[in-house]
């Protein structure tokens, strides 16, 4: 969609236009969404995140001048949104509870239906893993891995969002893909030895 | 051997594919030379190769927009007391107390933010339309049988969900509108409007790891209460009177 087009439903949206308003929540949803996933693991609190960030972010238009792009304004708002349900539970409840909340588990990527089962449960395991590595990360890197790699922001766009500069954006990811990466093969190991042992 | 520090970021760059610039084709010639480098290089160029990310939702999936709409509609007044138990149920459940989400337009607050605020949707169109919604979700909840609802793939199921969402967003549009029909003094309209209203809060509560038996003592409260009938004999009583000509 057209730069120039969301400037006039945002110029409408500020004077009141209610259809406006819609266009703006629907046309941004879905990201505001995906970027909750993200950060918080569970789809139940994804969806409050985003209704939460709907209303905040309407009720700030009026401040909002343009400074930035308001899809990175609206990014910064779900971050710190988000931030603040983790405060309130602490990151370790996300996984702990995977098995009875559908969250990224239950959310992996669609596998094609013509994939063969066996592919499809792979796959689904690889995300629980990811899901259980995110949960190594601090904050920082979990905000730029998300941002990075599921809203495939570019780094000027996430050092935006984030207020960082790019080059702490770049180490954070480095650190983060790290730490991913040991976690699953953590995970490898551990699954051997749990197959060998049976 | 681990990767050099001052060449974390490059590292980062490169299996993100960001790879112009004088930074990258410098960090080229080092790599060439460094063991350390060249393995975390590999192992994250893999490591990207192999993300398994979460799919993103479908379209139409998400309807952020009648909570919205809700949130920022004027709170209406609440005067009328409990007409029958459940008060702390009542007030466990309660959100944020909302007008119906037909007939809603924006005016401008300097200090809020844009607000929406009640047209003149009449009163009688409001009940109306909230009966005729109601319907189909009673219908719904009355027809399940006991396999299905113990079944592992209804509870927690994205029909349910649905359900759940509509029951929440009546139970909504019944706060606001019970208000108005006191008012009004339709209390017999009033009270069924209240009864259905405490069916849609405990669809919209029922857990995930709901058993059927909670669903089961819904159905028979349904039952019991004659709501279905209920309901229907309103529907009947407000049909508009047939025009001249009308056959």
């Amino acid at each position: 969609m057209a730069n120039s087009d969301e400037q006039v439903l945002l110029s409408r949206a500020k004077n009141g236009d209610r259809l406006a308003l819609k266009a703006l929540v629907e046309r941004h949803q879905e990201d505001v969404f995906y970027l909750a996933l993200g950060l918080l693991g569970q789809r139940s609190e994804a969806e409050d995140a985003m209704q939460e960030v709907m209303i905040k972010a309407i009720k700030a238009l009026p401040r909002f001048r343009g400074d930035s792009g308001f899809a990175t304004w609206l990014y910064r708002i779900t971050h710190n949104t988000c931030l603040d349900h983790i405060r309130r539970q602490r990151w370790s409840k996300v996984t702990d509870s995977m098995d009875e909340n559908p969250g990224l588990a239950e959310h992996w990527q669609t596998p094609d239906p013509t994939d063969d089962p066996g592919r499809v449960t792979a796959s689904a395991e690889l995300g629980r893993e990811l899901m259980q590595a995110m949960d190594t990360l601090t904050p920082a890197e979990r905000s730029v891995f998300v941002l990075r790699q599921f809203q495939e922001l570019s780094t000027r766009e996430t050092a935006e969002v984030l207020s960082r500069a790019e080059g702490s954006v770049k180490n954070l990811l480095f650190r983060a893909m790290r730490k991913l990466r040991e976690a699953m093969a953590e995970f490898d190991d551990s699954s051997g030895h749990r197959e060998a042992s049976l | 051997m681990t990767a050099c520090k001052e060449w974390e970021a490059a590292i980062s760059d490169r299996v993100m594919g960001e790879v112009e610039g004088s930074e990258q084709e410098a960090f080229s010639r080092h790599v060439e030379t460094c063991a350390g480098c060249s393995a975390e290089l590999a192992a994250q160029m893999a490591f990207q190769a192999s993300l398994v990310l979460p799919a993103k939702p479908l379209p139409g999936e998400l309807n952020a927009w009648p909570k919205v709409a809700r949130e920022l509609a004027p709170t209406p007044r609440r005067s009328r007391s409990m007409s029958f138990g459940m008060a702390g149920f009542l007030a466990a459940a309660m959100l944020v107390l909302g007008v119906g989400l037909g007939g809603l337009m924006v005016t401008n607050s300097p200090v809020d933010g844009p607000r929406l605020v009640e047209t003149s949707v009449s009163e009688e169109d409001r009940y109306l339309t909230f009966l005729e919604e109601a319907a189909p979700l009673l219908l719904a909840v009355t027809n399940r049988e006991v396999p299905e609802l113990v079944s592992a793939s209804f509870l927690g199921s994205e029909a349910l969900a649905a359900e759940q969402r509509a029951a929440e967003r009546l139970a909504d549009v019944a706060r606001g509108l019970i208000d108005q029909l006191e008012d009004t003094g339709r209390d017999r309209e009033a009270q069924l409007v209240g009864e259905l209203e405490l069916v849609f809060i405990q669809v919209a509560n029922l857990s995930r790891k709901q058993d059927a038996g909670s669903l089961q003592i819904l159905k028979a409260a349904i039952d019991n209460r004659g709501l279905l009938f209920q309901l229907t004999l309103e529907e009947l009583r407000h049909l508009p009177e047939p025009q001249d000509g009308g056959v």
